[in-house]
C-alpha cells in the first residue's frame, strides 16, 4: 500500500507528465489542471491498485486516460456548444504569433491533438510519454498487439490527413 | 515500416520535444503541487479515522436519505392512484409538476391519466389569434363555452392524449396558434395562471404550462378540434365582426395540422414583441449595423420582401428557452455568455455538484437569469426569490448578468429584499443586473438597469443600458403573448427603438440559423 508521503513523491516525480497528457488530451489549460486534481484524487483513492513503484508512470497515465475519457464521455452528454468557432478577442494569436508558431509546431503535432481518441491516446503514451508498447497496453487496459495496431493505423491517419491536407491546399 | 511512414515516424519521435515547447507555459509548479496536495490529502475523506468516519455517517445518512426519498416517491404514487380524481397536480399541468425535461431527448412523457383527469370538466375554452394581423386590428382571442356534450368529447379526446414537454424552439412558423382549456368558475388572469392551460403554441401568459408542451397525434382531439371548436371559432369571430380575411381560416387549419407533429412539435415561449413593415425594420437594423458594425445581424434575419414584412423579436427571456444557444456579447470587451442554458440554470443540479466550472461555464461568465418562465426545475418566484439559498447564490456569484423576469401572475415587487439582492450582485459580484418587463418600478428607482419590452414599448430606450436583441430565422416567429396585442404593437416607436439600440452598450444577437 502506498503511503501518504509516497504517494507525494509521485505526484512530484509524475505531475509534470500527466499535466502534460492532460493538456494534450484536453487542448484546455484550464481543464488540464482540474483534470489533473481530478487525477490524482481518484489514484490517490485507488492507490492500493498500484502494484509497484516502478510501475507508477504509467498506472498514473492510465487513471488519467479513465478521467479523460469519463470526463469527456460527461461532457459530450451535455448539450453545450463551446464557440470555439468564434475566436475570443483577448486570446486569439496575432498574426505574427501565429506565423511563429506555424514554423515552429509540428505537422505531427497538429494532427495528433485532431486524431480520434483512440489514435491520440497510443501516440501520446508512446511518443509524448515515452511509454514502451507493454507500459502502453497496461495504461489503456488492452493488448500489445492492439497498441501495436492503434499505432499504425494512427500514424497512417495522420499521413493521410497531411496527404488530404496538400491536395486541399494544391 | 512502410517509406511513406518514415516522416510520420520521425516527427513522433520529436513530439515530446516539440510538444513540451508548446506547453512551455504548462507547468507543474510547487504551487500547483501544493494545492493538488492539499486536495488529495486534507480533504479526502479516506484520510485519518475520524474522516473516515465522517465519510462513513455522510454515506451512510444520503443512503438512508435515498431509502427515504424512495419510499415517499412510492407512497404518493400508490395514495395518488388510489384517489384518481384528487388534484395532485396543484391547480394545474406544468412541467414542473410532471417532473424533469429530459435534456437528451427533450421530452418527458406524461401519464395519459394525469391529462385526462385534468380535463374533466372543461366548459370553456380560449382560443388565441391573430399575431399576423396588422397593428391595431389583431384578435387577442376569442373565448367559447362547451356545451355539456362538447365537454364530455374533449374529456375523451384528451384521455387519449399524449403529453410532452419539451424546451426545444419550434420549427415553424405556423405555431402561433394557442389553445387554452379552463373551467368555468376561472376567468382573466386567473384563467392564465391558475388553470396550466396547456398551449400547442406558446403563449408566456400561460405560465408552467407555455414551457414546451406538446401532444402527440391525437385523432380524437383533433376531430374534436376541426368539427366542432373551430367553426364556433370561426363563427364566434365573425358574429364580433373580427374576421379578417383568410386569417382565421389560415390560423385554424395551421392549428389542426400541427395538431398531429409530436416529434416536430416544439413549442416555445418567450416574450416578444413583434415587428411588422420592412421598412421601419430594415431603417432600424441598417442603423444598428452603421453604429455598432454588426452586420450578422441583419445576416441573420430573413427579409421577404414577397410577404412585406420583416419579423423580429426583441426578447430577454431568449436566452431560457435554448439548450444549445450560441450567443456572442458584442462591444462589452470579450464577454462571453453562458450558452448551456438548460443545464445552467437548472438549479436542482446546482444543488450539488457538479461545480460551476467545466461543461456549461465559457470562460468564467455565467449568465443567469430568474424569472418563472424557466424551464422545469428553474422556477423562481419573482415575488420570492431565495437569493439566500446556496445554490442559487453560487450561480450569482458566477454571473455576469443576471437578468430578472416575470409573469403577470408573478410581478416584481419593490422590496428591501429585492434591492438587497440586487445591491449585492452589484456591487459584491460586479454583475450586471439587467431587469426584465414588468420591471419598470424597480427601473424607474434605479434599482435595475432596464432592458427588452417594457422600456422599449415606453418608447424610452435612450437610458438602456443593456438590451437583449434576438432576431429569428428566416423570418419565423415566436408568438408573443400579450405584447403582439394591438396596443404593444402599435405602440412601438421604431425611431425611439433604433436610437435605444444604439445607445446601448451591450448589444446581443442570437443567430439561430445555426442552432
Amino acid at each position: 500500500m502506498v503511503n501518504d508521503a509516497l504517494f507525494e513523491e509521485l505526484m512530484h516525480a509524475h505531475g509534470q507528465d500527466v499535466l502534460h497528457f492532460v493538456r494534450f488530451y484536453s487542448k484546455n489549460s484550464a481543464e488540464a489542471e482540474d483534470l489533473t486534481q481530478e487525477i490524482f484524487i481518484r489514484a490517490y483513492t485507488h492507490r492500493h491498485t498500484l502494484g509497484s513503484v516502478s510501475n507508477a508512470k504509467s498506472w498514473l497515465l492510465r487513471v488519467a486516460v479513465n478521467v479523460c475519457r469519463d470526463y469527456f464521455r460527461w461532457k459530450r452528454r451535455r448539450p453545450v456548444e463551446y464557440m470555439d468557432q468564434i475566436p475570443d478577442v483577448n486570446t486569439a494569436p496575432s498574426a505574427e504569433e501565429s506565423a511563429v508558431q506555424n514554423m515552429t509546431q509540428s505537422r505531427v503535432f497538429h494532427w495528433v491533438t485532431l486524431a480520434p481518441s483512440k489514435y491520440k491516446e497510443v501516440l501520446l503514451l508512446h511518443y509524448f510519454e515515452e511509454l514502451s508498447i507493454g507500459e502502453v497496453a497496461f495504461a489503456l487496459g488492452v493488448s500489445e498487439s492492439a497498441v501495436k495496431s492503434r499505432l499504425h493505423r494512427g500514424r497512417e491517419w495522420i499521413r493521410k490527413q497531411e496527404v488530404d491536407s496538400d491536395e486541399a491546399r494544391a | 515500416m512502410k517509406p511513406e511512414h518514415d516522416w510520420v515516424e520521425a516527427e513522433l519521435q520529436q513530439l515530446r520535444e516539440v510538444a513540451t515547447s508548446q506547453f512551455s507555459d504548462v507547468r507543474y509548479t510547487e504551487g500547483m503541487h501544493q494545492r493538488m496536495r492539499q486536495v488529495v490529502f486534507k480533504n479526502n475523506p479516506r484520510l485519518g479515522t475520524r474522516r473516515a468516519w465522517r465519510h462513513f455517517r455522510g454515506r451512510t445518512m444520503t443512503a438512508i436519505g435515498t431509502i427515504l426519498a424512495t419510499a415517499c416517491v412510492l407512497l404518493f404514487v400508490v395514495f395518488s392512484s388510489l384517489n384518481p380524481n384528487g388534484n395532485r397536480i396543484g391547480n394545474g399541468i406544468g412541467p414542473n409538476q410532471l417532473g424533469a425535461v429530459d435534456w437528451k431527448t427533450g421530452y418527458t412523457q406524461v401519464p395519459n391519466r394525469l391529462i385526462a383527469d385534468h380535463f374533466q370538466g372543461i366548459e370553456h375554452i380560449h382560443f388565441g389569434i391573430g399575431q399576423f394581423t396588422p397593428p391595431g386590428e389583431s384578435i387577442s382571442s376569442v373565448d367559447i363555452d362547451l356545451t355539456p356534450a362538447q365537454q364530455k368529447e374533449l374529456e375523451t379526446a384528451m384521455s387519449q392524449a399524449t403529453y410532452k414537454v419539451t424546451n426545444e424552439r419550434p420549427d415553424s412558423a405556423s405555431f402561433i396558434y394557442t389553445i387554452g382549456f379552463s373551467k368555468k368558475n376561472m376567468s382573466g388572469e386567473g384563467f392564465f395562471s391558475q388553470t396550466g392551460a396547456m398551449s400547442l403554441p406558446g403563449d408566456p401568459l400561460l405560465g408552467q404550462a407555455n414551457q414546451g408542451n406538446v401532444f402527440a397525434p391525437n385523432p380524437a382531439l383533433e376531430h374534436f378540434i376541426s368539427t366542432q371548436l373551430l367553426p364556433q371559432l370561426v363563427q364566434k369571430l365573425q358574429d364580433d365582426g373580427k374576421v379578417l380575411d383568410g386569417d382565421v381560416q389560415h390560423a385554424a387549419t395551421a392549428f389542426v395540422k400541427n395538431l398531429g407533429v409530436p416529434a416536430d412539435a416544439f413549442q416555445y415561449c418567450i416574450p416578444t414583441v413583434l415587428f411588422t413593415g420592412s421598412d421601419n425594420f430594415k431603417t432600424l437594423m441598417e442603423e444598428s449595423n452603421s453604429t455598432h458594425g454588426n452586420q450578422y445581424a441583419l445576416d441573420s434575419v430573413h427579409y421577404d420582401k414577397s410577404e412585406k414584412s420583416a419579423i423580429v423579436a426583441f426578447s430577454k427571456g431568449m436566452l431560457l428557452w435554448k439548450k444549445t444557444l450560441q450567443v456572442r456579447l458584442d462591444n462589452i470587451g470579450g464577454y462571453w455568455l453562458v450558452t448551456q442554458v438548460g443545464q445552467s440554470l437548472d438549479f436542482a443540479q446546482y444543488s450539488g455538484s457538479p461545480p460551476l466550472t467545466g461543461g456549461p461555464v465559457l470562460g468564467n461568465h455565467q449568465a443567469v437569469i430568474i424569472g418563472n418562465n424557466g424551464p422545469a426545475n428553474l422556477v423562481v418566484k419573482a415575488t420570492n426569490i431565495p437569493y439566500t439559498d446556496v445554490a442559487i447564490s453560487s450561480l450569482l456569484k458566477e454571473a455576469d448578468i443576471v437578468a430578472f423576469e416575470q409573469t403577470p401572475d408573478h410581478p416584481f415587487t419593490d422590496s428591501p429584499e429585492l434591492r438587497q439582492l440586487v445591491t449585492e450582485l452589484k456591487q459584491r459580484h460586479g454583475a450586471l443586473v439587467v431587469a426584465g418587463d414588468g420591471a419598470e418600478p424597480l427601473c424607474a428607482s434605479n434599482v435595475m438597469t432596464t432592458i427588452g419590452m417594457g422600456k422599449l414599448a415606453a418608447n424610452d430606450t435612450t437610458h438602456a443600458d443593456y438590451i437583449l436583441v434576438s432576431f429569428l430565422d428566416e423570418g419565423k416567429v415566436r408568438y408573443g403573448g400579450n405584447v403582439a396585442s394591438s396596443k404593444s404593437v402599435g405602440g412601438i416607436n421604431f425611431e425611439s427603438l433604433a436610437h435605444g439600440i444604439n445607445q446601448a452598450a451591450l448589444y446581443i444577437d442570437t443567430d439561430w440559423t445555426n442552432s
